[in-house]
């Protein structure tokens, strides 16, 4: 009998198997072991049937059972090479495994005996952009389009994929000629509309500024994204000199939002006054008249009071500030201070803060008025001249004065949360970590519903090496109670680089990777996690979007969380390689440093107690656990296996902790070129593997470009 | 039991701290909220910071199992700037509401918080089917204090002699303010 023979079903199994591949009604709809069982009634009678035992395999692949699943579809193959359907369930269970590469293949091999199907293809191409690999994605984009060229998303998908790779003109042809299939363009509806934007944009890439305004300006009645179109109109228009209309155009954009910064540079730029111009303070008599006029037009846009003040000086400034801050102080606005913080970088307007709110304060307390006002001021009103002036100094380094004021504040009225965080700010702007922690956990207390208390208070801790209270405070607010896991479900990636900062300081290398290298895995996730885009993005025509999207997933280790979580990590392998027994060494602990020994023992004693405490209501909450195990909602869920290595024994056991540095440094290298820690880690890097010229070489070029 | 850290809850409405024709003569508008588990702690700073004394847990414990007796003003939305701790007295055929401390804050007083604090708990104890009674001791030196809440229907009731441990005099009136029903 030959092979193909024995791969054709009868009539009445072929329905039951339409039921598993074609509808994939069992598949589809979840109810795996319905699948299971129509499979196997057809594998009763024919155990050799190879696409039968495929979807026998990814139904198991489904319910978890890994490896059964890899060995009915490799079975499955060895009965039918032939067949497509067994391919493109090869190519699915690497996919589900994230091996794309191999996934790719598979989907290559099923084309081969399939090459015009459309869902392997989509499958296909799906994997190539994820990968980048885009030499291919054009090309499955352009058999998708060949297939079925009546499909607006087919014409779109093959214009994205040339743009992808960069390739402009090809982009921008296909949009064209997919204009040119169009019949009827006079409905306005959104996928239209996006689409036209995003050819705009492609346009705009090429540098052709013209025809990209031209072609704007005769789709508008089409475009329903009208803020994007106005938005886009004024940039280009500006761009290409086109003044008064740029002008015009940012006077309607200011007219519906009079706080964007955004409209005010462009107005500014259309009259000629460039962020040189505004910042440096000449023409400042054309900019005050321009602002007044906004003002008497927008009367309620804080935006227009607070842009003069930065072209404003001398007695101008001064004047335009002290008026400035009035409402502010009054309402009590904690937020005034990180609002003019800017101004901070010039040294005389410092100078004219100082003076207005000094004055501000001896007015208010000798006669409870605010500078040039007659009316008494609600007692409040000092509060907050305080709370800015304590800032104030702060930011001028003179911690002793800013404690002082803060502390008369907190003498008034001691109710105030925010200046307790004040206070700790102080604190540790001073270097003082223990204190700021100390006070942060004070403003914590006072209000336990929220959330951003708790962050704050959090994140003071691990400054001040509080790993323990920390642990407990962080999961106040997260869903699962204490379950740590949580945190890193939630991409909590400020905490775990704090914590690992941390563990850093106390030498603690393997928690310290523990935390940092799960920043890492969360990177590669939000990499992952691109992949439903690819579909939903043209499906939805989001197109600008969906650029922008790839756009930031390229240059994703760019992120400060991804840098500042390497530089540690770096760090932790140099500190592994210097000193390999550091891995086992327990914890040098900061509390006990230059105590009596009848000291330590005490805390050492009263821990035990606290730990003793911690471990029987943890086995508590396990109980209560299990009693919850049975509700009716726990039950689809598949239980979490317990961490191996929970406190990273194995990472800091790592052989090579140099080759796993250089790793990182590869990447800072790549992503994070601009900043000099790259090159002072790399530096240490190389130096430990003695590649003293590369070291050498590598250095003088970047200090140089830097 | 003892309560002379009651000795100094009027003190508190009645002490201005700066000379009053500087001070700030408007009514300050307040809004009120609840004291819950999640804010007593605020509720503690407030008043270690008016009374001299430092109350126990149960005094926390009584004031959050008072319903909306006990009561906080906020100026300018979020800013604690006062409260009234009461107690709830559960007799057999009626409850008692003792009050226990009205405090505001040394800036903030002289501008009518501690009264709309007074009203808010005294009308809603009107509406209540279930007390019958407000009281509260005063020192009997206090004439400004007792002034003040007889300005609301309370009448001296008793006179408790040596009351307090460490003031002087040590006695004390129990100001008392009966609820009538309208529908007995």
């Amino acid at each position: 009998m030959s092979s193909s023979n024995t791969q054709l079903l009868p009539q009445k199994e072929a329905a039951v198997f339409k039921t598993i591949v074609v509808r994939l009604k069992f598949y589809e709809t979840k109810q795996y072991k319905k699948g299971l069982k129509a499979a196997d009634s057809i594998l009763k009678k024919y155990p050799e049937h190879g696409e039968t035992l495929a979807m026998k395999g990814l139904t198991l692949n489904c319910m978890d059972r890994k490896q059964e699943a890899y060995d009915f579809v490799r079975l499955a193959l060895k009965k039918n090479m032939l067949s497509h359907v067994c391919w493109h369930v090869y190519g699915l269970l690497y996919r589900s495994d994230r091996d794309y590469k191999e996934a790719i293949k598979c989907y290559k091999q099923a084309l081969r005996r399939d090459k015009d199907n459309g869902q392997i293809l989509r499958d296909l191409c799906l994997l190539q952009i994820q990968t980048r690999e885009l030499t291919g994605f054009i090309e499955t984009r352009r058999q998708l389009l060949a297939i079925n060229p009546k499909n607006r998303n087919n014409w779109v998908g093959f214009a994205v994929s040339h743009h992808a790779a960069g390739d402009l003109d090809m982009a921008l042809k296909v949009l064209e000629s997919y204009e040119g299939t169009l019949e009827d363009t006079s409905n306005a509806d959104y996928e239209h509309s996006e689409m036209l934007l995003y050819k705009a944009q492609v346009l705009e890439e090429k540098g052709e500024l013209e025809k990209t305004l031209a072609h704007l300006e005769k789709s508008e009645p089409l475009i329903v994204d009208k803020q994007s179109f106005r938005e886009k109109r004024a940039e280009l228009l500006l761009k290409l000199g086109r003044l008064e209309d740029a002008e015009a155009m940012y006077r309607e954009l200011l007219s519906i939002n009079s706080d964007n910064y955004q409209y005010h540079k462009g107005l500014l730029e259309a009259r000629g006054y460039t962020d040189d111009v505004v910042a440096g303070g000449v023409k400042q008599d054309e900019l005050v008249s321009i602002y007044r006029e906004l003002s008497q037009m927008h009367p309620k846009s804080n935006a227009i009071k607070r842009i003069p003040l930065d072209f404003l000086t001398g007695d101008r400034f001064k004047e335009s500030f002290s008026s400035y801050v009035k409402p502010f102080l009054r309402k009590g606005v904690p937020s005034l201070f990180s609002d003019v913080k800017p101004l901070y970088s010039k040294p005389d307007k410092v100078q004219i803060m100082e003076e207005v709110m000094v004055k501000n304060l001896e007015r208010l307390r000798s006669e409870q008025k605010l500078v040039g006002e007659d009316d008494v001021d609600p007692p409040v009103t000092v509060l907050w001249v305080l709370e800015y002036l304590a800032n104030h100094f702060d930011r001028k380094g003179d911690s002793p004065r800013a404690l002082q004021l803060i502390d008369e504040a907190l003498d008034y009225t001691p109710t105030v949360i925010d200046l307790h965080l004040t206070k700790a700010r102080i604190y540790k702007h001073a270097g003082d970590f223990q204190k700021a922690s100390d006070e942060c956990e004070i403003a914590r207390k006072m209000d336990l519903a929220d959330r951003f208390l708790n962050t704050m208070s959090v994140k003071y801790m691990l400054r001040a090496d509080r790993r323990q209270p920390a642990e407990g405070t962080v999961t106040l607010f997260s869903k699962d109670g204490d379950n740590p896991n949580n945190l890193f479900d939630m991409q909590c990636m400020w905490y775990e680089i704090e914590f690992g900062r941390s563990c850093l300081r106390s030498r603690l290398y393997g928690k310290a990777l523990k935390k940092l290298t799960a920043v890492n895995k969360h990177f590669t996730d939000i990499i992952e996690d691109q992949f439903d885009f690819h579909t939903y993005c043209l499906r939805k025509m989001t197109l600008r979007a969906y650029m922008m999207l790839l756009r930031c997933e390229d240059t994703i280790y760019k992120h400060k969380f991804f840098v500042r979580a390497a530089f540690s990590i770096v760090q932790c392998y140099i500190a592994l390689h210097d000193n390999p027994a550091s891995a086992q060494e327990g914890e040098e602990d900061p509390e006990l440093k230059g105590l009596s020994d009848a000291e330590v023992k005490k805390i050492l004693r009263k821990r035990r107690k606290a730990q003793a405490r911690a471990e029987e209501e943890s086995a508590d909450d396990k109980n209560k656990d299990k009693g919850k195990k049975n509700d009716p909602k726990g039950k689809g869920k598949t239980i979490k296996q317990d961490d191996p290595d929970p406190d990273g024994e194995q990472l800091a056991k790592v052989e090579k902790p140099l080759d796993e540095a250089s790793r990182y440094v590869s990447i800072l290298q790549e992503h994070a070129g601009n900043l000099i820690e790259t090159h002072l880690l790399s530096m240490e890097v190389y130096m430990r593997k003695t590649r003293l010229l590369k070291v050498f070489c590598l250095y003088i070029l970047n200090t140089m470009q830097l | 039991m003892q309560f002379d850290e009651l000795a100094e809850d009027y003190d508190a409405i009645i002490n201005p701290m700066q000379p009053v024709e500087q001070r700030y003569k408007k009514k300050l508008p307040v809004c009120f909220g609840p004291i819950t588990d999640k804010n007593v702690e605020q509720v503690k700073t407030l008043n270690r910071s008016i009374f001299p004394v430092k109350y126990n847990d149960k005094f926390y414990n009584d004031v959050q199992n008072s319903g909306n007796y006990t009561q906080l003003a906020y100026y300018s939305t979020d800013i604690l700037v006062g409260a009234i701790c009461c107690r709830v007295e559960k007799k057999e055929d009626a409850s008692r509401l003792y009050i226990m401390t009205i405090g505001v804050l040394a800036p903030y007083r002289c501008c009518g918080v501690g009264t709309s604090l007074l009203e808010m708990c005294l009308n809603l104890a009107a509406e209540d089917a279930d007390i019958d009674e407000a009281y509260l001791h005063v020192q009997t030196s206090n004439t400004d204090a007792i002034n003040f809440y007889k300005r609301f229907g309370f009448e001296v009731k008793d006179k408790i002699l040596n009351y307090y441990k460490r003031i002087d005099p040590p006695d004390c009136f129990v100001l008392s303010k009966q609820f009538t029903r309208r529908s007995q």
